[in-house]
């Protein structure tokens, strides 16, 4: 078939196959390959990927929601009976550490068994996607593990025993506190400075102060801001405007996450949805973007990879759904650019917020 | 015994010789009498991994063998001695699995056993997952306690990092050694070595600036940076360590530094025009004292865009004159300014930057709204909103 210029386009090349990732996902739920096996303890995070792509796939149907719920809430760190380990609950990625299965209380008492930032948010994302009502969810207990992790410059670690801190994880601690409501899990303050120290001299914002300036940590940054409400109060109009610009020149044709480097299918979220955040991203070309991602589907398998001719994983399959979902891609639900998860969600999240609001105590 | 699989010792690691017999898996397995499941979900666990598939396992008489399979990596150092079985055809075969590795880790885990075996125990989980970061606390908490050789543990954390150097445990795991023995000595020179293989690692970088602001070790990082740049004028990476280095040593506030790195970043822009790195760095050193207030700079950059041209030099130039009309407070003489900025954008859209038409455009709007006189007669158009081509 040819187009206006004359020149033939191959339309089979880029369309979207809806039904070979539906069942990519529904793979990730079951077995992954075992070149795999280094996510275990980050299990949690591909449900999130699985859930949320179907989600916005629109077939969570597929999905065994109340089998998936219970796993989950077993991977709730509760506190055990004498509450001493209050400062390490939270959600576990997966059963490696081998406390006994449990999804309610009290916790096991367990010498080195304590959440991780980024399973508490993907775990808390899972139940609302999957429509819980987080009422088996200890959420002072989560709110206490959470506040153990920020230091003193505002970031946090990921585990209380320690671990690397940056800008990943502040934006986790921002989704916690967004879904549970309550912000008394975190010194605002504190990581609103420690987001504002990291802006580059480039205008990007890196992982932490001096650090290069990264389509990743972007994101997280100014996602972050947008949940706590505070973008326009920390980065005055001339500060935004020079964000947007750094955001914006990351597109070479799909995205990249810093100058000068090849591009991958997930900065198409990672940047794009900055981009929405900053109210610009219907500057960019959206052909492009959109030629990108889809040049990087697997027609067989499913999923989406970095590249093209790379093998798919889960998380450049969401992302590069959720990447199509916001140029508009039909039949995709719509994505909310700062929390990443669908409008549906979004929608039911709400709804929880204003029955916990509505009740006489809590 | 040899606790630290060393690189070019790694397809004896499995010879546990000499070890005594506490470090033998079965001893283990034995001593704990405990079968730790993984966990006996009653629902199934979401995202199991399929067992390896791993023909080649092998055993010695009283001695443990396990076996794993990493992903391949594009490391150079990959060789097939890396493989964890060696072959001996003569020897019997009896495999500890992933599973069995992992749950005998568990059940030291929970005993919070302090002793060698679970040390020796860490480096086997460690060689199937190296991601796991509670191994590695487990492993922390073990050296402190048996009062482990650092400097061996150095030597252990390098080969590691050498072939995984996009793991953020292993870079973690290593700063806590640097910091118990506070002794960096080595660190520039490896993060170099790391660096040479892949210039713009990430968790390099990051360790090689905590380790240059911790311990002060700012003396001849701007040398290394110039020879990056010299490899690589488009390294972003390098850019930003130059700006790292810059910034807490002199700093820019000195004229004379500015200037000498205003004129060393044109001189790289000359030799590679089409460089975002470059025009970042220059604009970044430059833009909160005003890109306009900058002597004699307008004027360079007007005449490389006669013969070194690129979308990163006009956008330079709309920024410039931007300041000039924030300067300016809406005295006199917008006018001129102003148009030419209005030109520049509308080159930027329609020749030298098409991929952000719609952006320049916008910038151009949002120039004409601030500083434009209100003339009704330049009416200012949204663009339609961009719909999706088709895509059933």
């Amino acid at each position: 078939m040819a187009d206006e210029d004359g020149s033939f386009v191959d339309f089979e090349q880029i369309d979207f196959l809806r039904d070979r990732h539906v069942k990519f996902f529904q793979r990730c739920l079951q077995v992954l390959p075992e070149r795999y096996s280094s996510l275990e303890t980050s299990r949690l995070t591909i449900v999130f990927f699985a859930l949320s792509g179907l989600d916005v796939l629109d077939a969570l149907d597929v999905v065994n929601k109340p089998s998936l719920t219970e796993w989950i809430y077993s991977l709730q760190v509760l506190p055990t009976d004498d509450q001493s380990n209050l400062g390490r609950c939270g959600f576990r990625g997966s059963s490696h550490i081998g406390v006994p299965y449990s999804t309610k209380g009290p916790g096991c008492p367990h010498p080195f068994d304590s959440a991780h930032v980024a399973m508490t948010y993907t775990g808390l994302a899972s139940l609302i996607i999957l429509g819980d009502d987080l009422s088996r969810v200890n959420k002072q207990a989560c709110l206490a593990g959470l506040k153990a992790l920020q230091l003193e410059d505002g970031s946090f670690y990921a585990v209380p025993e320690g671990s690397e801190n940056d800008m990943r994880f502040v934006y986790c601690a921002a989704c916690i506190c967004y879904m549970l409501n309550d912000w008394t899990g975190m010194d605002v303050k504190k990581a609103i400075d420690y987001i504002r120290r990291s802006m580059s001299y480039d205008n990007g914002i890196g992982q932490g102060a001096g650090l290069e300036s990264h389509g990743g940590s972007t994101f997280c940054a100014i996602a972050a801001l947008c949940l706590m409400g505070k973008l326009e109060e920390v980065f005055p109009k001339r500060e935004l405007d020079r964000i947007r610009r750094w955001c914006i020149m990351r597109q070479q044709n799909g995205f990249h996450g810093r100058p000068n480097k090849p591009v991958d299918t997930c900065y198409s979220f990672w940047v794009g949805a900055t981009l929405e955040l900053l109210d610009v991203f219907r500057y960019t070309n959206f052909e492009k973007n959109r030629n990108y991602i889809l040049s990087t589907q697997d027609r067989l398998v499913g999923g989406f990879a970095k590249w093209p001719d790379s093998h798919p994983d889960p998380l450049h399959a969401y992302f590069g759904i959720c990447g199509l979902s916001l140029i508009g891609e039909s039949n995709l639900r719509r994505v909310h650019p700062a929390l990443n998860i669908s409008d549906r969600a979004l929608e039911h999240m709400q709804q929880l917020h204003r029955t916990m609001e509505t009740l006489p105590c809590c | 015994m040899t606790c630290f699989p060393l690189p070019e010792m790694t397809s004896k690691r499995r010879d546990w010789g000499d070890c005594s017999a506490t470090t033998d898996l079965r001893f283990i397995a034995a001593a704990t009498g405990e079968t730790c499941e993984a966990s006996s979900a009653r629902s199934a666990p979401a995202v199991r991994f399929s067992p390896p598939r791993c023909p080649d396992w092998r055993r010695s008489p009283g001695r443990g063998w396990t076996r794993g399979r990493r992903k391949e990596r594009r490391s150079r150092r990959w060789t097939a001695s890396r493989r964890w079985a060696s072959r001996s055809p003569s020897r019997g075969v009896t495999c500890f699995t992933v599973t069995d590795v992992f749950d005998y880790f568990r059940a030291l885990l929970k005993k919070d056993e302090k002793s060698e075996r679970a040390l020796a125990l860490t480096t086997e989980a460690i060689e199937l997952n190296a991601a796991n970061y509670t191994v590695w606390h487990y492993r922390r908490v073990l050296l402190q306690a048996l009062q482990k050789d650092l400097r061996e543990e150095m030597r252990y954390i390098t080969a590691i990092i050498e072939d995984q150097p996009k793991n953020y445990q292993v870079w973690h795991h290593r700063r806590m050694v640097v910091e118990w023995l506070n002794d960096p000595s080595e660190e520039l020179d490896f993060i170099a070595e790391i660096l040479s293989q892949d210039n713009k690692n990430y968790h390099a970088w990051q360790h090689r600036q905590w380790v240059i602001q911790e311990y002060k070790l700012w003396d001849g990082e701007l040398d290394y940076v110039e020879e990056l740049l010299e490899e690589d004028v488009r390294n972003n990476s390098a850019w930003n360590q130059r700006h790292f280095v810059v910034s807490h040593t002199s700093g820019y506030s000195d004229p004379s530094v500015l200037e000498q790195e205003v004129q060393y970043t044109l001189k790289q822009i000359k030799k590679a025009p089409h460089n975002e790195s470059a025009w970042n760095y220059l604009k970044g050193i430059l833009q909160d004292r005003g890109l306009s207030s900058h002597p004699g700079l307008l004027e360079q950059v007007l005449e490389l865009k006669e013969t070194h041209c690129s979308p990163y030099l006009i956008a330079f130039l709309v920024d410039l004159y931007e300041d000039m009309l924030e300067s300016m407070d809406g005295g006199q003489g917008q006018e001129e300014p102003l148009s030419k900025a209005l030109v520049l954008c509308e080159l930027l859209a329609r020749e030298t930057d098409t991929i952000r038409k719609e952006y320049w455009r916008y910038v151009a709007r949002s120039l004409q709204t601030r500083f434009g006189s209100g003339d009704p007669s330049v009416p200012t158009v949204e663009t339609e909103p961009q719909t999706t081509p088709a895509s059933d």
